[in-house]
């Protein structure tokens, strides 16, 4: 019987890496994709893994993904995390780029995942992990396109979960308020006197994650105060805008 | 007299409001829809303005904005315009989500960055018509759900901005509300369902009275608030609930009609 399969989008840094790290530890077979060929190459060369260079946000980068877990046969752990940052700020947005921060953050996931699905279904325990964002689950105004994409993958990931029970797929959304990756560095916050108390590294964040798979699914939070602002919101609107935005 | 634009008004909750703002009186209305023969009877009917409009095409939704300035500018911008997609999630491809994105989330990115300048001119109001769905994770009709929780996140933001120059951005946020593009079914012809959902001209009362005080954000009825904090609360339990209730409700008792609106 061949090592389990794992694929991590976004592998080459931050949580995706985290993960990465974990499911070697797992003795799993990881398939780690970004889309920076040197980073990766270093980590090929380092960890043991396959790298597959791919930007995940597009149809050709997918299929390339795609090809490679073919050629291997299986696949029982998808760690859809790769995802771009760079929200814009207030009223200096457009349809253009509401658009093009859904190709990697959000379409990128369902297609994958579509794709990727027959063979996750021949898995004896299949496994996926969505990274969304805490911003996926409450709005704020300094990152208005960003936290469109990531309530949507939020709400998707969630839909997923529901589906996928029955079928014996485990999904676990991951809702990260600040984690300090190379991506979201968060220099200001940790010089912040209350807010350098909820960012945390990407080592915590990867340990409550691996805690809630090993649990069956489910979702997790970087932080549990990031599951406030969600009830704020849908309750008392007025006052979240007042204290949150 | 003021004038209001309201998207998708040749049906559903867009006509209501149209139909309540002329029983008020002193509005200039002009209307979009695609349907053009629902949107001349509509228009007939309230002396508004008909412009054909698909609010997923750049080009209409500018003529739209030239249309209202030609009628006077824009005082009240209600975004209805919208439209289901009944499929799960695992049923789903990816153009199906990109046609609900497109078509649920977009075309209000469209439609209110195009009419910020009329708007902010005339300090006036933005109502985005959204839904429960963008609130609760909805595994049955998944690409709708996604679209519409993008949707609700993205106005929520704009709004808070939007607010700082005067602009108020009141989000409506209907349960099942029984129109063309939404027949609900199902869930009126059971004895709870009528509990949770609300006619259009209800609807449009409470969209219209919530633009009055410039409120931030209504669901209709009221008490689907409590799924949104739910949904917060208890995530998971939540979408399992919300799965199965769609299924016994609005999901496979409802006429599959194409979207009207």
């Amino acid at each position: 019987m061949s090592k389990p399969v794992a694929l991590i989008t976004g592998g080459s840094s931050g949580i995706g890496l985290g993960i990465a790290r974990r499911l070697i530890e797992r003795d799993c077979h990881v398939l780690l994709s970004a889309r920076g060929r040197d980073r990766l190459d270093q980590l090929v060369a380092e960890l043991g893994v396959t790298g597959v260079a791919a930007d995940v946000s597009t149809e050709d980068g997918r299929a390339s993904l795609v090809a490679e877990v073919r050629r291997l046969g299986r696949l029982d752990w998808l760690v859809n995390n790769a995802g771009t940052g760079g929200g814009t700020a207030g009223l200096d947005v457009d349809v253009e780029r509401a658009r093009r921060v859904l190709e990697p953050n959000f379409y990128a996931h369902v297609a994958l995942t579509d794709e990727l699905w027959p063979l996750l279904c021949d898995s004896p325990r299949a496994r996926v992990i969505v990274v969304s964002s805490s911003l996926g689950t409450y709005s704020s105004s300094g990152s208005i396109t960003y936290g469109a994409s990531k309530a949507a993958l939020t709400s998707w990931g969630r839909a997923l979960a529901v589906a996928a029970k029955p079928l014996g797929i485990e999904v676990t959304l991951v809702n990260p308020g600040p984690v300090v990756t190379t991506t979201f560095p968060h220099h200001e916050l940790l010089r912040h006197r209350w807010w350098k108390k909820v960012v945390i590294d990407v080592d915590r964040c990867v340990d409550d994650v691996m805690r809630t798979v090993d649990r069956g699914g489910g979702e997790v939070w970087s932080h549990g105060l990031f599951r406030i602002p969600a009830v704020v919101q849908a309750i008392a609107p007025a006052t979240f805008d007042r204290f949150f935005v | 007299m003021r004038t209001a634009v309201i998207t998708g008004g040749s049906s559903g909750i867009g006509l209501a409001v149209a139909r309540e703002l002329t029983r008020r009186g002193g509005w200039n209305l002009v209307l979009a829809a695609r349907h053009e023969e629902a949107l001349e009877a509509a228009a007939a009917e309230l002396s508004a303005t008909a412009v054909r409009c698909d609010v997923t095409e750049d080009a209409d939704v500018a003529a739209l904005v030239a249309a209202a300035q030609a009628a006077g500018g824009c005082d009240l911008l209600v975004h209805s315009a919208g439209a289901p997609a009944r499929v799960g999630v695992l049923d789903a491809d990816l153009a199906a989500y990109r046609r609900s994105f497109e078509v649920n989330y977009i075309a209000l990115v469209r439609v209110a960055t195009s009419f910020w300048p009329l708007l902010e001119s005339s300090r006036g109001r933005l109502v985005p018509v959204i839904s429960v769905a963008g609130t609760v994770a909805l595994a049955p009709s998944a690409p709708y759900a996604s679209a519409k929780s993008a949707a609700l996140s993205w106005a929520r933001s704009y709004g808070a901005a939007a607010r700082e120059h005067g602009v108020a951005v009141t989000i409506v946020n209907p349960g099942p509300v029984p129109t063309p593009g939404f027949p609900q079914g199902g869930l009126l012809r059971s004895r709870w369902g009528r509990l949770i959902t609300v006619d259009a001209e209800q609807c449009a009362e409470r969209l219209l009275a919530a633009a009055d005080r410039r409120a931030i954000e209504v669901y209709v009825p009221q008490w689907w608030r409590l799924a949104a904090a739910f949904q917060g609360a208890a995530p998971a339990l939540t979408a399992r609930v919300a799965a199965r209730a769609w299924r016994a409700g609005a999901g496979p008792r409802a006429t599959p009609e194409a979207a009207s609106v």
